[in-house]
């Protein structure tokens, strides 16, 4: 684990209301490193997201990102920091072209605009012949794929990725993930939210397990990804 | 809390009420009489319309043209059928009901401010049609000419206006236990489970269609009563009560009183009609000042004053007897 | 033949000026939905402000309606920041309630103080241009040509604006998904602000359009932004394609109406045109079938 984290959630409690879903959950996420937070659905790794891109403000504890605090930011403003979120259920705008979906998101770096799209597109071919179609008519693929161009034409320096496989067809998962990959390549961080562990070989250093709002399992993702009874009992608890 | 354990106590605050409301007219000056029976006319309107808007959350703007409706039935019948003023004005107010269930009908699959705009082009094209009308069938933009209402013309004007002021206080206190009623009832809760979420009320077994449109039919039988009260207390009917203006000024009582409230929309009618009547002293700007206070109380108190009335009675009530056990102190919901 | 050359000629001038008039009100709604009533007062704003500076101070059209639509940037502004951001995020009966009701109070506002500054009496702009030609049978004035001109270009502009700009893109973002916005780092406050004041911009502009058609009256702009509204419902409330198709369709038919059945009918079969495409296609043109029904 390297010593400056890029990403540094400290003991954040907190949820929808009354409901409390995490209670002091902590996780890092280093420069150039890809973790993973694992762990069974409804146990508050969504919500851990939420809050480290401000769309939730934690009741207690607190989230530095390069050392600042951001837990009491608007998220736009996180956003403009350089951590994009590519929520779960993509939350592409429907109406819009996929072109101007893209578009948006080279919000923060609008006079690139041109220059990033070319190169991004070059890595999404499947999006090449939708460009002038509205996002509503993609199909779930397709619009996962959207949903990360558009997250990576900010130009983030983190990338919070919630359930990059979810109800995916098993070869557009591969192309996903191949595509994650290359991202950890070109030297963005990543934190990627999953369910299941089985796609994440190669792809995540660290692994974190979570279960009921705590961090029940923590370890390189080379030790944990391995030894499978170790997480089985984790998740059985 | 039933209707019927909560009898005594409505029987005893309308004594009140009628203990407060019936000397009133030896005491006050004439202006304030006649100022009175306008609030009692307004306030019914005002709650029937918060019935179906506040209540069954069916963003009506029609309000005003069933109360029209139900003005020129009745007017119309007295001047040209020579119907007795009593008959004419029951008629009337089944031309309003009529006039109602026409609009229910195809904002039933509708929501929202859809709901706003189909029932403003009723109230529209009624406007329209009623101000163009150029055959003599309802006075154009003049209206229907003088008729004699409840009360003989025969009698002096502070007598008429003594008699009138009991029919006006007779008709709010008789309507609004009616609906206070109905809204403590199974039909009320199925008037506001409509109204907060359709789509949950519908999957429960109620009937949108039956809900809604028996929800329009009471809003305008009170509409109607309130509309045929008006044409005989002025021996007269014209289109002005169709204006966007007094369309404003009845909507602002429902939200300025509070809307999804019993007590707001009468609350609201007692203050927008004070007010509009204060205002009156200010000459040109009366308009700005009313447009200012409806403006700022939209926007400070989006909830309207009721429920900042009602807390204030409760805090009152605290003081007074402080409550026995802590039970008591738990949060109590605002009706 | 003359008829129907006259019935499209009428038509695309009014469809042209409805057309401004109702991308304003569907921008704001789009956004923000807010429904705003107090369009009829920013309209008519538009037109006193144009004859203030055309007609008292002589400077020419074109300055005027820059000026006037300065003006009505600055009464949009006005309105989000005392009526909207107090009430952002109150909830959804809450906030239509509010807002509506707030809108009519400012309208009640604007009217006033337009009657207290400038008196009751009808004003009228100088026309852009004088002359005319007389094509067949039909009249068409130049003034009335040059203002749908105008209002074409007034559109073309905005929808390149909605089209390839940054703030136009993050406008429609923030109005198709306020969170899924936050995450591209678009802050929705200062977006709002400015939807608002584009709006407010484009109803002034088309005020000193409908200024140089029809006489300035301060309740003037009650007729004009029913239109709008109808205008807006049949595109799809809150689709500025919809809209425009909407207007230019919606000016065919008030034309027709004038000249088949009288002025007298053209507001009744427009309302009665907005009942039906509400029982028919509730969500109009262009727009989503699930926000309608119930």
């Amino acid at each position: 684990m390297s010593d400056t984290a890029l990403l540094d959630v400290r003991e954040v409690e907190g949820g929808y209301g009354e409901y409390r879903v995490l209670d002091g959950l902590s996780i890092r996420v280093g420069e150039d490193e890809v973790v993973a937070v694992l762990g069974p659905n409804g146990h508050g790794k969504t919500t851990l997201l939420r809050m480290i891109s401000g769309l939730l403000r934690p009741a207690r504890g607190s989230i530095y990102f390069h050392g600042q605090p951001i837990h009491a930011r608007a998220p736009a403003e996180i956003a403009g920091l350089g951590i994009s979120h590519i929520p779960q259920g993509d939350l592409v705008f429907p109406q819009m072209l996929v072109r101007e979906n893209i578009l948006a998101g080279a919000y923060l770096r609008w006079s690139e605009r041109c220059e990033r799209m070319r190169r991004i597109l070059e890595d999404f071919p499947r999006l090449v012949p939708r460009l002038n179609v509205p996002a509503r008519v993609l199909s779930g693929g397709e619009r996962r794929m959207l949903a990360l161009a558009r997250g990576l034409m900010g130009g983030p320096q983190l990338l919070i990725v919630d359930e990059p496989s979810l109800g995916l067809a098993p070869s557009v998962r591969d192309s996903v993930y191949a595509l994650l990959r290359k991202c950890a390549g070109d030297g963005i961080s990543m934190l990627l939210v999953e369910e299941k562990a089985t796609h994440l070989e190669g792809l995540a250093d660290r692994v974190y397990v979570v279960e009921s709002g705590r961090v029940v399992l923590e370890g390189a993702a080379v030790e944990i990804l391995r030894d499978r009874s170790q997480l089985l009992r984790a998740y059985m608890g | 809390m039933g209707v019927r354990e909560s009898l005594p106590r409505i029987s005893a605050t309308l004594l009140a009420l009628l203990a407060v409301a019936a000397p009133l007219p030896f005491i006050l000056p004439e202006y304030m009489i006649t100022t009175l029976i306008m609030f009692f006319i307004w306030a019914v309107v005002a709650q029937s319309w918060n019935l179906v808007w506040g209540i069954a959350g069916v963003w009506t703007l029609g309000q005003m043209a069933i109360f029209a409706m139900a003005g020129y039935v009745t007017g119309w019948l007295i001047l040209h059928l020579g119907l007795s003023p009593y008959l004419a004005a029951v008629l009337g107010i089944v031309g309003a009901v009529a006039a109602s269930v026409v609009m229910a009908l195809p904002s039933i699959r509708l929501r929202g401010v859809y709901v706003i705009l189909m029932t403003i082009s009723f109230h529209e094209i009624f406007r329209i049609l009623l101000t163009t009308d150029t055959s003599g069938f309802t006075g154009g933009i003049f209206g229907l000419p003088p008729f004699e209402g409840f009360v003989s013309g025969d009698l002096g004007f502070g007598e008429r206006t003594l008699i009138q002021y009991y029919i006006a206080l007779a008709m709010l206190l008789v309507t609004a236990p009616i609906v206070w009623c109905i809204l403590h009832s199974r039909l009320g809760l199925a008037f506001k489970a409509m109204g907060q979420n359709p789509l949950y009320a519908a999957a429960r077994g109620i009937s949108i269609f039956r809900t809604q449109v028996l929800a329009f039919i009471i809003s305008g039988v009170l509409a109607g009563a309130a509309g045929a009260y008006w044409a005989q207390y002025f021996g007269t009917m014209q289109p002005a009560v169709l204006s966007y203006d007094t369309m404003v000024m009845v909507f602002a009582m429902m939200v300025v009183g509070g809307w999804a409230s019993f007590s707001g929309p009468i609350l609201g009618a007692f203050i927008m009609v004070w007010l509009s009547e204060l205002l009156h002293a200010t000459h040109e700007l009366r308009e700005l000042l009313l447009g200012l206070v409806i403006f700022v109380v939209s926007v400070t108190l989006p909830d309207g004053f009721a429920p900042k009335c009602a807390r204030l009675l409760r805090l009152i009530r605290e003081k007074a007897a402080p409550p026995r056990d802590a039970a008591a102190r738990l949060p109590v919901r605002d009706r | 033949m003359n008829t129907a050359v006259s019935i499209v000629y009428t038509g695309f001038v009014l469809g042209s000026i409805f057309a401004t008039s109702a991308v304003g009100l569907a921008l704001m709604y789009g956004t923000l939905r807010f429904l705003n009533l107090a369009h009829g007062g920013f309209l008519i704003v538009g037109g006193y402000v144009a004859w203030l500076v055309a007609d008292r101070l002589g400077v020419p059209f074109y300055l005027a309606m820059v000026i006037a639509t300065v003006a009505g940037a600055g009464l949009g502004l006005l309105t989000y920041f005392s009526m909207l951001r107090p009430l952002l995020g109150v909830g959804s009966p809450r906030w239509d309630i509010a807002t509506i009701m707030a809108s009519v109070g400012l309208a009640i506002i604007i009217e006033a103080v337009i009657l207290l500054v400038f008196g009751p009496r009808l004003k009228s702009l100088p026309p852009a241009i004088d002359g005319k030609i007389i094509v067949g049978t039909i009249v068409v004035q130049y003034n009335a040509l040059f203002i749908g001109v105008l209002a074409v270009l007034i559109l073309v502009v905005t929808h390149w604006f909605l089209k390839s700009s940054r703030s136009g893109i993050a406008l429609r973002a923030v109005a198709e998904n306020v969170q899924a916005a936050y995450l591209m780092g678009i802050p929705s406050g200062r977006v709002f602000a400015s939807t608002v004041a584009i709006a407010g911009a484009l109803a002034t502009a088309a005020g000193v359009l409908l200024g140089s058609f029809y006489l300035l009256r301060p309740s003037g702009g009650l007729d004009p932004m029913m239109t709008a509204i109808v205008v807006v419902v049949f595109g799809g409330l809150g689709s500025i394609p919809g809209t425009i198709v909407a207007a230019y369709i919606i000016g065919m038919l008030q034309a027709a109406v004038s000249v088949f059945l009288g002025v007298k009918w053209a507001s009744p079969v427009l309302f009665a045109f907005m009942i039906l495409v509400l029982i028919v296609r509730p969500y109009g043109l262009y727009g989503r079938p699930e926000d309608v029904r119930v």
